[in-house]
Order: structure tokens, then sequence, then C-alpha cells
């Protein structure tokens, strides 16, 4: 995009949407299928409200939201020593690493027929389903930041005689920070989106439950104002939390540019 | 202090210590009430001779005012007097004075560290009869003359402070004794029963140099000394090599004009020693062969050469980033095994931690066992001294080149190793930040009188910074040239000394090379 000044790129963000939703109202009224099977967007609007005024939508994001808490602390929790112990030592690299590498390949939807039989019909089943989407992005970008360590901040620290924990955590893991922080914002869509598919097949509260309801009783605009909720959250997740995080990193780092 | 005033049983068997080792121990005791008991023991385990701590004995018991010290064959370091208030006879010596008395040859302060009360170094003066000169390790003393042989540090009155000096003069083969007192000089009286060769004592007035002695000077070494000598050879003690007392000669008359001198071997333990190391990369590329280099505490050796010679591989392998694979490496006769806080090693990169402000990348380095305020403390007074204060919480990013330079450099001052390794450390700055980057690293120098290696190709730094010059050769690489530099302090790269320097060592540098003709190496 060459020149275009923060004004011009409001319009034409803002142009899009208006385009969107207009095209969305379109072909809601005109298109082949009925309306009650494709809402327009202001019925779906007033239908968010209306769950947000009911509370039904709060008391679903907060269960989602624990649930996803728990899960992706755990990732973190797991991830974290694993990928510093993959940076570490070639040991553990060599014998961990193709194995997470394969794992990684693995939707993480697929582990839910094992967590149910594992865990039941529980919290902990969809937790295990999040943690497992999650943990191994959160290994592999904390294993790459580690190796990508200028190896001259390494040598730093030989030579002040810090090892064992300090230099782990007081050198590999703030030198490796801005690429964690990118493989925690990886992991953390990661883990959404398992948190959210693994809702969906079984039902236990939450707003995949509210999905599932809303397709069950032809509730789309429930299902679509659900959508539009599960798109908010993702985006003030990324600006609440990552975005500041990030940014705050780039500049403690001293890292030029914005990516 | 109690002690076996006989000390005959002691000193009946060889002394494991040196004066020199004694006083370290004694300091690393910390407490100053702690070590009377502390050298009654180590003279019970007769781990140090009797005749090293007599006249700190004999200060305590009888209140000796003059009193020899110690003698070594190449020197001798008397305390003459100490005030009735001092605190002991090694450690907060209050108003003595100390005298350095070689006799023929010349004085080459090798070491000299005066500690203060809270341990901050200083340089002690060393007044011959004449304006007071300011006593700079790695400089040569001629002796020119008699007037001019008594070197005294005194210490301003009032400070309490020990001085160590470590001083290597030769030959020494008389002394006399500058009565404090009195302001006079007074003979040594011959000891039949000194250890060491016996001194002989001169006719007072001689040791100036007659017209007829100086084209002897120059002769080719080899030729024998004393036949050379006319009236002094008798001073000359027996056992000395030749050309050391040939040395001496020469130096009196080429004076300082003679800048390049051989490095010579030292008495005593080398801090750093190399021995015979080779290094062979997994490349097959031969890096290091038959490389042996003794670097002594207190000297600024710099490693010179073209690229490819050798010099990096030789620090890292002192710094121990790089085993070599073949020969031995010590420090302080201890081998290095891996990196290690006592030899600190200085990259040409500032290489701080980017996540950390200034003040805590200092901090961070430091001793664990310091509280947290005392290490803060410790990081501003370091940054202070390198000009950084007010910066304390600025980022590295936020740093010029020559800024983080100086906070790399207050980091690695601040955890106070006794070596410093550096690597082409003001490689990427430009000329006049390098210049400011050597000043400050000379007066660190001076202060902290650390033993420093320095690797660069730049002839000028070195000559600048050096007090001892190692030319190393490539293909594969070894030391071609081991020379002394004799500059004072203040050197300045437009000196016409320092350029006449700088090519005599380009020279060498060419030979390096192997491109006797046309090798650009002005860096």
């Amino acid at each position: 995009m060459r020149s275009s000044t923060p004004r011009m790129r409001l319009l034409q963000r803002a142009g899009a949407g208006v385009l969107f939703v207009a095209l969305w109202w379109a072909i809601s009224h005109f298109g082949p299928w009925p309306r009650f099977l494709l809402p327009d967007p202001f019925e779906v609007v007033k239908r968010l409200f209306g769950m947000a005024a009911d509370g039904s939508l709060w008391g679903a994001i907060l269960v989602s939201m624990w649930r996803l808490i728990r899960g992706y602390g755990l990732a973190l929790l797991i991830g974290l020593p694993l990928g510093i112990a993959m940076g570490q030592s070639v040991v553990v690299r060599n014998a961990v690493r193709p194995l997470v590498m394969g794992l990684q390949a693995l939707p993480s939807i697929c582990w839910l027929p094992l967590a149910l039989l594992w865990f039941g019909l529980t919290d902990a089943a969809i937790i295990f389903v999040v943690v497992m989407g999650s943990v191994l992005g959160v290994a592999i970008s904390v294993n790459d930041g580690v190796e990508g360590v200028d190896p001259l901040l390494l040598k730093v620290a030989g030579t002040f005689g810090i090892r064992g924990t300090r230099l782990q955590l007081g050198v590999l893991l703030p030198a490796a920070m801005p690429s964690i922080v990118t493989g925690m914002k990886l992991a953390w869509s990661f883990a959404w989106r398992a948190l959210l598919a693994g809702e969906l097949l079984f039902v236990s509260g939450g707003l995949g439950e509210l999905l599932t309801i809303g397709r069950e009783l032809l509730e789309i605009a429930q299902v679509m104002a659900v959508m539009v909720c599960i798109v908010l959250i993702g985006l003030a997740v990324d600006f609440i939390a990552f975005r500041p995080l990030q940014e705050a990193v780039r500049r403690r780092w001293g890292i030029e540019g914005t990516a | 202090m109690e002690v076996d005033t006989q000390g005959r049983g002691a000193r009946a068997t060889a002394a494991s210590w040196t004066l020199t080792e004694l006083v370290t121990w004694l300091r690393s005791l910390g407490d100053v009430r702690a070590q009377p008991q502390a050298l009654q023991r180590a003279l019970s385990e007769r781990r140090v001779s009797w005749e090293a701590v007599r006249p700190y004995v004999q200060l305590a018991q009888e209140g000796c005012r003059r009193v020899r010290v110690h003698r070594e064959e190449a020197f001798e370091v008397r305390v003459v007097t100490w005030s009735a208030g001092a605190a002991g006879p090694i450690q907060d010596h209050d108003r003595q004075t100390t005298c350095i008395t070689p006799v023929l040859g010349l004085v080459e302060v090798t070491d000299w560290r005066q500690v203060r009360r809270r341990n901050r170094p200083g340089p002690p003066r060393l007044e011959p009869e004449g304006p007071p000169r300011l006593l700079v390790p790695g400089t040569v003393e001629v002796v020119p003359s008699y007037s001019d042989a008594m070197q005294a540090v005194r210490v301003p009155p009032g400070l309490g402070m020990a001085v160590t000096l470590h001083i290597e003069a030769q030959p020494v083969t008389a002394v006399r004794i500058f009565d404090a007192a009195h302001g006079t000089y007074i003979r040594q009286p011959q000891r039949a029963d000194a250890e060491g060769p016996p001194l002989a004592l001169p006719d007072m007035p001689a040791a100036t140099p007659t017209p007829g002695e100086a084209p002897e000077a120059p002769a080719p070494s080899g030729a024998p000394g004393p036949k050379t000598r006319t009236g002094k050879a008798a001073e000359v003690a027996p056992g000395l090599p030749a050309t050391a007392r040939k040395r001496g000669w020469l130096r009196r008359f080429l004076g300082k004009a003679d800048y390049l001198v051989p490095t010579e071997g030292r008495s005593g333990q080398a801090k750093l020693s190399v021995t015979d190391v080779e290094h062979s990369y997994a490349n097959d590329v031969e890096a290091l062969r038959g490389v042996s280099l003794d670097v002594h505490s207190g000297e600024f050796v710099c490693l010179l050469g073209p690229s490819g010679c050798g010099k990096s591989t030789l620090l890292y392998t002192l710094a121990g980033h790089i085993s070599p694979t073949g020969g031995e490496v010590t420090l302080d006769g201890q081998p290095i095994r891996g990196p290690g806080p006592e030899r600190l090693l200085m990259f040409q990169e500032a290489a701080l931690f980017p996540w950390l402000t200034v003040q805590q990348n200092v901090t961070f380095v430091l001793d664990r066992r310091l509280s947290g305020a005392q290490r803060r403390e410790r990081a501003r007074s370091h940054l202070r001294s390198v000009q950084l204060g007010g910066f304390e919480n600025a980022m590295p990013h936020q740093l010029s080149g020559g800024m983080k330079m100086r906070a790399s450099l207050a980091r690695a001052l601040a955890v106070d190793a006794p070596v410093l390794l550096m690597d082409e450390p003001f490689g990427s700055l430009d000329a006049q930040t390098r210049e400011s980057m050597h000043r400050l690293l000379m007066s660190v120098w001076m202060r902290t009188h650390k033993t420093i290696v320095f690797v660069t190709h730049d002839v000028t730094e070195a000559l600048v910074l050096a007090s001892r010059l190692v030319v190393m050769a490539p293909r594969p690489g070894r030391i071609l040239h081991d020379v002394g530099l004799r500059l004072g302090p203040g050197r300045r790269p437009e000196d016409p000394a320092l350029q006449a320097l700088a090519r005599q060592v380009r020279g060498m540098l060419r030979e390096a090379e192997g491109a006797p003709d046309h090798a650009q190496l002005d860096a």
C-alpha cells in the first residue's frame, strides 16, 4: 500500500465494511435461500444484543473463556519448558522434535474421541483438546526462538559465568521473547479453534453449545450472532492482549519497525 | 604479635611462598585483625619463610624504624618507616615510605597497586630526587646515576593503605637505604646471613657512565658482559646472564630511543600461560601451531597480526570458549576448562542484553551474593566511571555505538575480573570514538591494573595501548615476534616516536604476511 494516510486507510476500511454488510443484506433478501436460513445483518445484530441483554451470551462466553484460559495456560506451562529443553539439549531436540512436528500436523479435534474416552463428558476432555491444539505450537515457537538467540549473547553469558536456571530464565527466555510472543499468539488462535470445535461436538455450555442449540432450533440469527461474537472475541483478544504485548516487547527489545 | 623470634626452624625448610604470595594471601583474608594469627599459623605450618616476615615482626615487636622488607635476586622493596598509629604492618599502614633501590641497571615496574581504605586503588607517587613522577606499570626507569637510584613511594599522610609493588630490576647488586627520618642515604650493612647472593657495596660516587663506555653498548649480543665493563664488573652479581647485564648497559646508553625490546623471561608464575598450543578446526585449518606465551599479571598484551593468523583463536582459547586440540593453557597454574568470570571476554560488538536497561545489564552479571542495593551501587559507580552517569535507565538500543561499548566495558569492569580478554572491541567504532575509548581503557588499566590481552589488527591501536606486542603470522597461526613496548602513558597516535614504531611494526606484519613489498596493513 503506497502513500495511504491513516484517514484514507480508515475510509477504505469503512467502505469495505459497508459494502460487505450491503452485500449480505442483498443476498439475504434476494438470494437463493429463504430469510430464515440467511437472516440479514440487522436481525443478527438485534439477536446479538438480545442475547447480551438476557445474559445467555455472557454466561456462555464466561464458560468458554474459562476453559480456554485453563487449557491455554496449561499449554504454556508445558510448552515453554519443552521448547527451552529442545533448544538447549541436543538429545531432547533429536528425540522430541520429529514427534512434535508430526503431532503438530494432526488437527487438534482428532484428539476429541480419545479425550471423551479418557476423561468422559467433562471440562477436562475439552481442556485436553485445547492443550493438544496449542502446546506443540508453543513448544515449536519457543524452540525456534531459543535457537535463534544471538550466539554472541550466549557467549557473553558464558563469559560472565551465567548458567543453569539463571541462563534459561535470565537470558534465553528474554532473548527469545519476541518470537515466543509470536508463537503464543499463534498458539492462542489454535487453542481458540480447538475449543470451539470441541464445544460444537458435545454439549456442555459455552459458545459452542449456543451454536448447536441455534442450529437445532433453526435459530439461524442466533448461530450467526454467536459467530459474530466469536470473531469479535478473537479480534478483541488480539487487540487487547497480543498487540500491546508485542508492541511492548518490540519497544523494549528495540526492534525496528512493525510487522 | 607473638611470633617465634628465632624462627630458625622455619627458615631451615625451603619457603614455599614468596612475599608477594604472602601479602596476597593475607589480603585475601580480608580482616586485618585476623592477620597476626594467620601469619603465626603460616609460620608454624612453614608455608612461608621466616626471612620473609621477619621485618614485620621486628616492626611490631621492636618498633624498628628502618627495616628491610624483602629482597629477591632482582629487586628489593623496603618499607622504611611507618607511623605509630598504623593499624598493621601489612594492610593499612600510615605514612610509610617504600623504597626501591636498584643500583646499576634499571627498574621496571611491572605492577603496582595501592589500596586505600575502601579498596579503591590509585597510583602511588614515585619520587626520585627531583620532581615527583607517577609510577606507571610497564615503563622503565633508566637509572643514570646514583642520585636517581633512589625511588621512593611516598604515601600521603592520613591515608591508610597498602602498597604492593612488583618490581623487576636488573641487575641489582648493591643497595642503599634512604633514611626518611634524616633525609640522607645510609649504607646497607653487609649481611653474611642473607639468602641469595651477597650484596656488594659499590664505591659511592661511581656509576655515572663515562663517554668511553658508550661505543661498547650497541655491540651484538652474545659478547660476554663483564669483559666490556671497567670498574663496575665487580658489582655485577656473578650468577646473572650476560645478556641481562648487557641490556642494562644498553638501555642506559640508548635511553628512551629503544622502545621495542625483547620480552625477557620473568621470574614468578605467569598469570596466563600458553604452552605449545595447537588448534585445528574441523575443516583442517591449522589455526595455531606450537604457540607458547606467558602473560604476567598487569601486562597489557596486544595480539597483532593479519587476518587468519589465529589471534582470535588464541584469545578464545584463553577465554575457554575453544579447547585447543593440543597443548596446555593455564591461569595461575590451573588448567583452563571452559569460560569463567575471572577471565572476562569482550567482543567486537557491545553485546548488551537488549531487554535490560544499561544499569540492569551491569547488575545482572554481578555476583548473586551481593545484595540488590550493593549491585545497583556498584553498577552506578562503574557506569559513572565510563561517563555514562545519567544513562542508567536507558535501553541499549537508545545508545550510540561508543556509548554501548562503554556500557559493555563498565559491565566487564564491574565484575572485577583480574584478566580482561578483548577481541577487537573497538573495531566497529569511528576513529574519534575509538580514540576516546583508548584513553578510557588506558585510564582503567592504570587505575585497576588488570591483565589485558587485546586482539587487534590495527598497528596504531596496538602501539597506543600495549605494554607488550605479540605479532602473529598465519598459515599456520604462530607467534612471530614478542616484544616489550617501552612507551610511557599518554601516547598519542601522532607522536613521531609512535609513528616510527608503527613503521617498524608494519614491517613485522609484512613479514608475517610473507609479502614483503605490497602488503597494505594500515588499518
